[in-house]
């Protein structure tokens, strides 16, 4: 089918095409170029046998090649074969002689778009089928190209699709998690709660002590589940509100550092901050911030054995790609670091890569959620962040922030 | 004598909330939160009776159950020992019965009286 628009747009440009015409008898080029001339604006390029013409091809470019089948040298349907095998993409018109019927048939199925037999009319319909040629190979080029779009969209889609799958598929992973998550720690609790309240333990007692002990990490456990919740949801509907103001930024590292000494202690690992001389002020909602270093400390903490050592540094820093300076906090751990194929996927929702060790951290264990709040509150913040790491030699956690003006 | 327990739990706490009420019920309790070191605390503590979380760190718990099963302790086939299974999971199920001699199964959130009386029907004085 032939829309009207692609015939409209086909004939407008018939008007400035290059055409080839392989003709030895010259009275019959004439004729064909009067009656083109005629009816086209178009510029012919002509010559006398099939090699010649061949060898234009091989130089120039054409709109349509018409080529006589009666050459005397190769033949027409040779013509055609061989701009098939250059794979010169042309639409070819073959003039056959009367009674030709089966060149015909061959040059149509050799690829030739249309035929005309020489006779005492032919040059009257010459134009027409021309422009008719013309029509029907740009909607063949529009066909192709319409094609290609499609499978390029469909491939497209494809992917979309396939992402979406596993997005999908790693919620419902999430979430069969998460209630796992939340059920043990209120088996905990539960179960802490009846020990006394059965009175197989005395609360007053160093076991009793224990069992409180083990109900308040299971809170906090929880409570660090709920928060991360929270805030994931609050960050996929944009609803995380950031209170900017200037803040300075050691500030916000000694208050982040305060509240986890004493885990580090329970760990024997040491919190060392380098603090720079002068105040790092910057433009930031400082409470989000403390949050995102926490977390990344909180991180460190857990995946570094006893007698570890995290440093955090901050520092002016000038990305060559971006205009501005920008203030870089890191965050260095001597834990047993991260692989190649697992950095990639930890700023990522859900992904969680490992389990902290057993023991006393263990309530801490997190939703998978933490760094993937980092990476959006520091979004927010125009800042980027990022982690470098090798198996065995440690990680560092790094993020930007816009310095203060 | 007491009869032995053993608690194989990566949950440090949890375990000990299950051990309190265990030894409350007469028993002497221990306790292996590595997957790693459990088949050794088993030859080492001759236990009449095994409590094995299924998700363990380091080692599987289902493999470490069907190591158990299989190897025996001490050419002493391990049929002697009862081993309750606890597990997070209930996809496991099927594959935690064809192990054969896990004598319960329970599915955490876990009830510790009840787990406490099935280990009383199992190894009680009773018996």
């Amino acid at each position: 089918m032939v829309t009207p628009a692609v015939q409209l747009h086909a004939q407008e440009k018939a008007e400035e095409k290059k055409l080839l015409l392989i003709e030895d008898n010259p009275d019959h080029a004439f004729l064909v170029r009067k009656a083109i001339g005629d009816s086209l604006k178009s510029q012919i390029v002509e010559v006398g046998s099939g090699e010649d013409g061949i060898e234009k091809i091989k130089t120039e470019k054409f709109d349509l090649i018409i080529t006589d089948f009666n050459l005397p040298g190769i033949n027409g349907l040779q013509v055609l074969e061989a701009i098939q095998q250059m794979k010169v993409d042309v639409p070819v018109i073959m003039l056959t002689g009367q009674g030709d019927e089966k060149v015909a048939v061959n040059a149509m199925r050799g690829g030739a778009y249309n035929y005309v037999v020489k006779d005492d009319i032919c040059y009257t319909i010459l134009p027409r089928v021309v422009t008719e040629t013309f029509v029907r190979y740009g909607a063949d080029k529009e066909k192709i190209r319409l094609e290609k779009e499609i499978r390029k969209k469909s491939a497209e889609l494809e992917k979309a699709n396939e992402e979406l799958k596993k997005l999908d598929e790693l919620k419902s992973q999430f979430i069969s998690s998460v209630s796992h998550e939340f059920r043990n720690p209120l088996n905990s609790i539960k179960e802490s709660i009846e020990l006394i309240l059965d009175a197989v333990v005395d609360p007053k007692t160093k076991q009793g002590l224990r069992v409180l002990d083990i109900a308040k990490n299971s809170t906090d456990r929880l409570t660090i589940l709920v928060n991360d919740l929270l805030d994931f949801s609050k960050l996929e509907a944009g609803k995380m509100k950031m209170n900017k103001e200037p803040s300075d930024l050691r500030k916000v590292i000694e208050d982040t550092l305060d509240s986890q000494h004493s885990l580090a202690r329970k760990k024997q690992i040491s919190l060392v901050f380098n603090k720079p001389k002068e105040k790092l002020v910057v433009f930031v909602d400082p409470l989000r911030i403390l949050q995102v270093i926490s977390n990344l400390v909180n991180n460190a903490i857990k995946f570094t054995p006893a007698k570890g050592v995290i440093t955090v540094t901050s520092e002016l820093f000038k990305d060559p790609l971006e205009p501005f300076q920008k203030i870089k906090v890191t965050i260095e751990d001597t834990g047993e670091g991260i692989s190649e194929e697992n950095i990639s996927k930890i700023f990522e929702r859900f992904e969680q890569i490992k389990r902290p060790q057993k023991g006393e951290l263990a309530h801490l264990q997190g939703t998978g959620l933490g760094l993937s709040i980092c990476q959006e509150i520091v979004k927010q913040h125009q800042g980027t962040i990022w982690a470098e790491s090798k198996l065995g030699e440690g990680s560092r956690f790094m993020f930007t922030l816009p310095k203060y003006r | 004598m007491k009869k032995k327990i053993l608690i194989i739990d990566d949950e440090e706490d949890f375990a000990t909330l299950i051990s309190i009420r265990l030894v409350e019920a007469g028993y002497e309790v221990f306790s292996e939160s590595e997957g790693e070191r459990a088949i050794d605390r088993v030859k080492e503590i001759k236990p009449d009776l095994i409590v094995l979380d299924i998700f363990l760190l380091g080692v599987d718990g289902l493999t470490l159950l069907k190591e158990m099963k299989n190897e025996g302790i001490n050419k002493v086939p391990l049929e002697d020992i009862p081993i309750i299974v606890v597990t997070g999971k209930a996809v496991l199920m099927n594959e935690i019965f064809e192990v054969e001699g896990s004598v319960g199964f329970f599915r955490k959130p876990l009830d510790v009286k009840k787990l406490v009386t099935r280990v009383e029907e199992l190894i009680g004085d009773s018996q």
